[in-house]
């Protein structure tokens, strides 16, 4: 009796591995991220990594306006995981059930929602990355900008102001975050072209507004002669100009995304600078290119877009004075149903 | 020797504070002689100072509480939730001094719930004023949609960037002036001799009659109103309204006090520890930054110091 059980119990183990096998191997030969393409009545779930900042705010506004472009939209859940990955892990699943048709994640830690990432593409649906990544194939694509470019495009606008040769400090955001390393790595690649431009020191700074200012003061006693500012923020290069300011130097070239707030002061100080956006419309983007997969279109899997640029000139034509620090240059485009309430 | 001894002893500054405040002098000497950078340059000393004045009023007001044996960890959701309070509603110069009142009332509300959640409800410090922070920031955040509204105004800003007599910060001055007050009330008032009883023995202090809840719940109140007033400065000095304000400054103000003798549990400490304290934390990280280390070595740098400051505390007890 005993030995016919043992029987039993190996023939269900054996049953239960072969059937393993088989919906592993199944998965492999999924058809994620391609359901049948439809063109309209088509329902998006947009899970956002958190809401805690006017970037994210602005981001917001830009994907709402979007959604306003395309009547083809039926339906859009938006959920906010308050920078929690749990919480995004749940938000996703919840998503699904409400049977979405696309699937745009702003991932608030990629490593850790992966299995959520990999459910929603197996289901069928188009899922679309932005604004961090997510180490996994199985995603439709990842929409953003070439990081690498960005910082490139910084350094080459700080040497047209500046000229070729100088001394020069980098203020960065946080060490080691992929996107600040890229930034910093295209930089260099231009600086290295020039050897009469000597960067005198880097620093990460978190982002942060007193830090960026306690670096610069230990700048300006440690060097005496700075000719220009590469920063990978506004939030960096507009405190660093400031503190330069209040120690009655002179002000130099500089870079930085389009915080309104730096804007404002390179043109109050009709100092040159070069801005680039970290753009709040990326989630415009994800939703454009998730439309496309959603009717049926192949789409590469890296998507990089390039926002408009702004060099000083046009800084000065297109600077509102009088909006918040916390607005971002370009931004009061948005049709103003959409806005954030700021001022 | 012994006759100093005793005499830094009875003015709440240890032997070992000193020493440190000696080596530090000797590492920013070796910082001159090898990078050529002299840490004693009079704008520098006043860079230090003038970032040194903001988290020392923050890390006098929590002085206070760790002496009563608490600990106060919404200081910089206070000093985030001012600083956004006076960008929104400080519209004009004139409006300056009435909206820094009302954050300060404001403020001295949550001092009143934190100690209120520790003496009546016997909530552990830890848990209840880190929970009135994520309350806090909750508020803030829902208040403004994640977006400081309005702007500093251009009173505030130059009150904050600029020096008295044109050569020592105005920060600084407010510090210096509020360090003479806090140091008044902690060691020539019977507050403050209260204060050092609770901290010691709470059990003892009510059965000398001492009103041991009044005591710690004012406490907490000078330490939300400190927060609150700095989270003003800050924004005076940035120049701009900041959700975050003051990220960080509260273990940073725990680390002043701490290094400066305060105990953890109660019943010691002294204002002029915590000067002293948060000076030499101060000296060393602007050290790390002449010398061209990274900005994270302050990290290591202030982590490693606490950890030895709290190990020699505990020792003591």
């Amino acid at each position: 009796m005993r030995r016919k059980t043992n029987w039993i119990l190996v023939l269900i183990a054996m049953f239960l591995f072969v059937g393993g096998l088989a919906a592993a191997g199944g998965q492999d030969e999924s058809d994620g991220g391609k359901a049948a393409p439809k063109e309209d009545n088509i329902t998006v779930g947009f899970s956002c990594a958190g809401m805690g900042n006017s970037w994210r705010m602005f981001l917001k506004a830009n994907f709402d306006a979007k959604v306003a472009e395309h009547p083809e939209i039926s339906k859009v859940y938006f959920t906010n995981a308050d920078e929690r990955p749990e919480k995004q892990i749940a938000d996703i699943d919840d998503l699904l059930s409400k049977g979405v048709d696309l699937l745009i994640i702003q991932p608030s830690l990629g490593e850790a929602i992966v299995p959520a990432v990999e459910r929603a593409y197996n289901v069928g649906i188009p899922v679309i990355i932005f604004d961090g990544t997510v180490p996994t194939d199985q995603h439709t694509a990842y929409v953003g900008q070439d990081m690498k470019q960005l910082g490139a495009h910084y350094a080459e606008a700080l040497i047209n102001m500046m000229g070729t040769e100088g001394n020069i400090i980098m203020l960065s955001g946080i060490a080691g975050q992929m996107s600040v390393e890229l930034r910093l790595e295209g930089a260099r690649e231009v600086f290295a072209k020039y050897p009469d431009i000597q960067i005198l020191d880097t620093q990460y700074t978190g982002w942060s507004i007193p830090k960026a200012k306690e670096v610069m003061e230990s700048f300006l006693q440690t060097y005496p002669q700075i000719d220009g500012i590469w920063a990978d923020s506004g939030l960096m290069s507009f405190p660093a100009l400031e503190t330069m300011k209040e120690a009655g130097r002179a002000l130099v070239p500089s870079s930085g995304d389009n915080l309104n707030g730096y804007a404002k002061f390179l043109v109050a100080n009709n100092v040159p600078g070069y801005i680039e956006p970290y753009s709040t419309q990326q989630a415009a983007w994800a939703l454009e290119e998730g439309l496309k997969a959603v009717k049926g279109a192949e789409l590469d899997k890296v998507i990089y877009h390039q926002p408009e640029q702004y060099p000083f000139e046009r800084i000065k034509e297109i600077v509102n004075m009088d909006l918040s620090d916390w607005w971002w240059l370009g931004d009061d485009q948005i049709p103003e149903e959409f806005l954030p309430q700021i001022d | 020797m012994r006759k100093i001894q005793e005499k830094l002893q009875r003015s709440g500054i240890s032997i070992g504070l000193i020493v440190t405040f000696l080596v530090i002098i000797l590492m920013a000497i070796a910082v001159n002689i090898v990078k050529g950078v002299n840490f004693f340059s009079l704008n520098n000393l006043l860079n230090v100072v003038r970032n040194y004045s903001m988290i020392a009023i923050a890390a006098m007001g929590q002085t206070f509480v760790i002496i009563s044996g608490g600990l106060d960890l919404s200081v910089s959701a206070v000093m985030a939730s001012s600083n956004v309070v006076a960008a929104t509603y400080m519209t004009s110069n004139g409006l300056i001094f009435p909206v820094l009142l009302l954050c300060l009332a404001l403020a001295a509300l949550v001092g009143m719930f934190n100690g209120y959640l520790v003496t009546k409800r016997n909530v552990p410090p830890f848990i209840g004023t880190l929970g009135t922070s994520i309350v806090i920031n909750g508020l803030r955040m829902i208040w403004t949609n994640g977006m400081p509204r309005g702007a500093i105004p251009d009173g505030l800003k130059n009150v904050c960037t600029s020096n008295f007599l044109n050569m020592i910060p105005n920060l600084f001055m407010m510090f210096v002036f509020i360090a003479i007050w806090y140091w008044f009330l902690l060691a020539r008032t019977g507050y403050g001799r209260r204060l050092y009883v609770v901290g010691n023995n709470p059990r003892v202090a009510i059965l000398s009659g001492v009103r041991k809840d009044r005591i710690i719940i004012t406490a907490y109140i000078i330490s939300a109103v400190s927060a609150a007033f700095v989270g003003i400065l800050i924004g005076g000095y940035t120049g701009i309204a900041d959700n975050w304000a003051g990220k960080g400054y509260d273990l940073d103000s725990v680390a002043f006090a701490v290094l400066g003798g305060a105990v953890i549990g109660g019943g010691a400490g002294s204002i002029q520890g915590t000067i002293l304290g948060g000076f030499i934390l101060l000296m060393i990280t602007n050290l790390a930054l002449l010398a061209s280390l990274p900005l994270e070595s302050q990290l290591v740098i202030k982590g490693l110091i606490i950890v030895t400051a709290l190990g020699i505390t505990a020792r003591k007890r």
